[in-house]
């Protein structure tokens, strides 16, 4: 009995010791060879038409910032935010990069929106050696043309979002006959209906294109697209649209019976839900480009904490930007912990790039897994729109969670051999 | 005209600043001066067309000419050598004038903004329709540029004094078609074109031979440009790249070869820092610097100089009793 009880005394207190330690390393200095602040510019557009997901991306960057900062930063470390503006181009993104990288020496870079910019910038933050976290921008080239070090990016591509409608309209309409597309001419429209074609050809080899629409980039004006529509009465719409160009393309075609008289499929459509409220009709196919709604809470642990503190900090629901966007800060936080776990000490900038290859973290939009090509891959949702009197606008419903490896090629496989043969 | 013949002691002084500082700068600050030197080669060319009044809103069409030019030699022969691109690029805006402006030399004043807008519109157009073949919207990649060989990366001090020996022999062409009759009947069109016709001059040909001038810098500064940035993109042809040209000349101001060298430092240099102080405003900071040079600084910043330049040779000349 003595013998438990010193035993059970020594355990005590060894435990307490444990606790103590485990407490004190929490909040004790950051490991050895840290900076005073991790400084960490977020890129994305505040200006022009897609500032609609800059906007987004920049409340949840100030938001999840401030949050971490107030919890002891990353190891120890505070974040120190610089905003930067997408806007002007790849010409100015270059340099702007080069000077946040010499002149503000910034230790690592999160954003780029734009397929353009984003391809503009990864063979500069290369031969820069700074890490950079891409977070919306989806076009394949990224990752399949260049042979990429510092540069990841932490949300899948754009096949995804058109793989994924594919796979729910061919499940909501199992004697799909004819589809059609109405797209904006400019590479994100092109590749994204390019994917949609081919796979819903591939799931199902006797549907027809009866029409394929391109208008102009942000058009805003598309009484000719609709007329065309409704006369190829095709059974399926795709289209991706984004931003104003879809609101007032929802407006136009909501009035002329185009959204009764074929199943639209929209690949940005869960977007424009909180801006269009009543003039988005009942059962459009929407999605939230393979990311999370606020409106599905189950399943992903702290998503209700997080749709509350971003609508209260954004004042406007978590769309897809802002869940992309908190993807691909959580990823850089998720690789410097683990660099800094293996290390012992503050890691260095290869080291966290060996962390963050092979990383996978929780968001909540589910468990994002980084691969050694530096493209991350993770599921996301599709469903139909019904209207919410609770919100004021229309959520989905019938919502079906798509598993990454069903909407992403695999490692090594090009993203359209792979939608060529998807089964 | 006083502005050609002032550039010697100027321009001497300025060349030597850009040879002898840009070793001692920052890597980022050199990289905001290569940048202002393909902005200065298109610039002169609209420059030298407001010399003889005539306004274009769609010179980013030239410019756009020599960039794509690379982009196909980079990705269907994989040549990336300066010494084959820097003519073929100035060939390509040259052969790009030489078409476009059979039409444009009919034309002046508003007519002939609003045409060289419609013509940079149009490659826009193709170069986004195209997007088998240009790559749309996302561009094409071009990577790092060869001399003779040797790399040279767009950040790198070799490639900054390739681009500033590429302003210079710009500065040298300019200059001596300014000294030519051409040159002079250009500046006297400013003034009144009717009295050159009644010399007997064909004011068509003087148009056309300042037009192909325009064209061909058009075409070399979009080949640097597209090694410096190392991506191009349609927007390299879209009306705001050719409005940002001549918000640089009215900048600088276009009299002379030191005007849109002034303007092409100071609105990249502007540019940068504007969107390092207001980088949710940097836009409209710009906005508001064109509308000060407007309102109180017709002949741009140049003049400035100039004025402070007039005064302090007038005292010199009081003191030498010239």
């Amino acid at each position: 009995m003595r013998k438990i009880s010193t035993s059970g005394i020594l355990s005590f207190a060894l435990g307490a010791l444990a606790a103590g330690a485990m407490a004190f390393g929490a909040a004790a200095a950051p490991p050895k060879g840290a900076p005073k602040a991790l400084k960490v510019a977020f890129v994305d557009f505040f200006s022009g038409g897609a500032a609609v997901f800059g906007v987004s991306g920049k409340g949840t960057s100030e938001w999840v910032v401030a949050k971490w900062n107030k919890e002891g930063g990353i190891g120890g470390v505070p974040i120190d935010l610089v905003l930067v503006d997408e806007g002007g181009g790849p010409k100015k993104q270059v340099s702007e990069l080069r000077r946040l990288v010499l002149d503000e020496k910034v230790d690592a870079v999160v954003g780029y929106t734009s397929s353009g910019n984003c391809l503009a910038i990864a063979p500069v933050a290369e031969e820069l050696k700074v890490l950079t976290v891409v977070h919306v921008c989806g076009t394949h080239r990224l990752t399949e043309d260049n042979k990429l070090k510092y540069v990841f990016r932490t949300a899948s591509n754009q096949a995804a979002d058109s793989v994924s409608l594919a796979r729910y309209v061919l499940s909501v309409k199992p004697d799909l006959k004819t589809i059609a597309g109405a797209n904006e001419d400019y590479a994100w429209g092109r590749d994204s209906w390019e994917a949609f074609k081919i796979a819903i050809q591939r799931l199902k080899p006797d549907v027809k294109v009866v029409a394929e629409l391109w208008t102009k980039f942000q058009a805003g004006e598309y009484s000719a697209e609709i007329s065309r529509l409704l006369a190829a009465r095709p059974d399926a719409i795709h289209s991706s649209f984004w931003g104003g160009g879809l609101i007032t393309f929802i407006k136009q075609a909501g009035p002329r019976g185009l959204f009764d008289q074929s199943l639209v499929a929209l690949s940005t459509g869960e977007q424009v839900l909180q801006n269009v409220g009543k003039s988005m009709p009942d059962g459009v196919i929407a999605a939230p480009r393979a990311t999370a709604g606020f409106f599905a809470l189950e399943g992903a642990p702290g998503h209700k904490a997080f749709v509350e503190a971003i609508y209260k900090h954004n004042k406007r629901y978590p769309d897809y930007p802002a869940y992309r966007t908190y993807q691909a800060w959580a990823g850089l936080k998720g690789a410097y912990e683990k660099a800094i776990a293996d290390a012992g000490r503050w890691p260095t900038t290869e080291e966290v790039i060996k962390a963050f290859e092979g990383l996978s973290w929780e968001t909540p939009s589910g468990t994002v897994a980084m691969r050694s090509d530096h493209q991350a891959v993770h599921g996301g949702l599709v469903g139909v729109t019904k209207f919410s009197k609770e919100h004021g606008f229309a959520i989905l419903e019938n919502i079906v969670h798509h598993k990454a490896e069903d909407i992403n090629p695999p490692l090594g496989t090009k993203t359209l051999d792979w939608v060529r043969a998807i089964k | 005209m006083m502005n050609w013949r002032a550039l010697p002691r100027a321009g001497v002084a300025a060349a030597a600043l850009l040879i002898v500082v840009p070793p001692f700068l920052p890597g980022w600050i050199l990289f905001v001066l290569t940048k202002a030197m393909f902005m200065f080669i298109a610039v002169m060319g609209v420059s030298v067309l407001l010399r003889g009044g005539l306004l274009t809103f769609g010179h980013a069409l030239y410019y756009a000419t020599g960039a794509y030019a690379v982009g196909f030699c980079v990705k269907w022969l994989g040549v990336r050598e300066l010494i084959f691109l820097i003519p073929l690029g100035a060939l390509a805006g040259f052969i790009m004038a030489a078409l476009v402006g059979v039409v444009m030399a009919r034309y002046r004043e508003v007519f002939f903004a609003m045409l060289n807008l419609a013509f940079s519109m149009m490659l826009f157009g193709a170069l986004l329709k195209l997007y088998w073949v240009t790559g749309g919207t996302d561009g094409l990649a071009i990577g790092t540029a060869t001399l003779a060989g040797i790399r040279l990366t767009g950040d790198s001090f070799g490639y900054y004094y390739f681009s500033l020996a590429m302003v210079g022999i710009v500065t040298l062409v300019v200059y001596r078609f300014m000294a030519s009759p051409a040159g002079y009947f250009l500046r006297a069109m400013y003034d009144n074109e009717i009295r050159i016709e009644y010399s007997g001059v064909a004011v068509r040909q003087v148009v056309y031979r300042t037009y192909l001038l325009a064209g061909t810098l058009g075409g070399v500064a979009g080949v640097l440009a597209a090694f410096t940035i190392g991506h191009i993109v349609p927007e390299d042809a879209f009306w705001i790249q050719s409005g940002e040209f001549v918000f640089v000349a009215l900048l600088g101001g276009f009299g002379g070869v030191p005007g849109p060298m002034l303007g092409a430092l100071v609105f990249e240099f502007l540019q940068t820092y504007a969107s390092k102080y207001f980088p949710l405003a940097w836009q409209m900071m710009m906005g508001i610097i064109m509308l000060l040079i407007i309102l109180f600084q017709p002949g741009g910043l140049w003049a400035i100089y100039q004025r402070i330049e007039a005064r302090l040779t007038g005292k010199d000349r009081g003191g030498d009793h010239h």
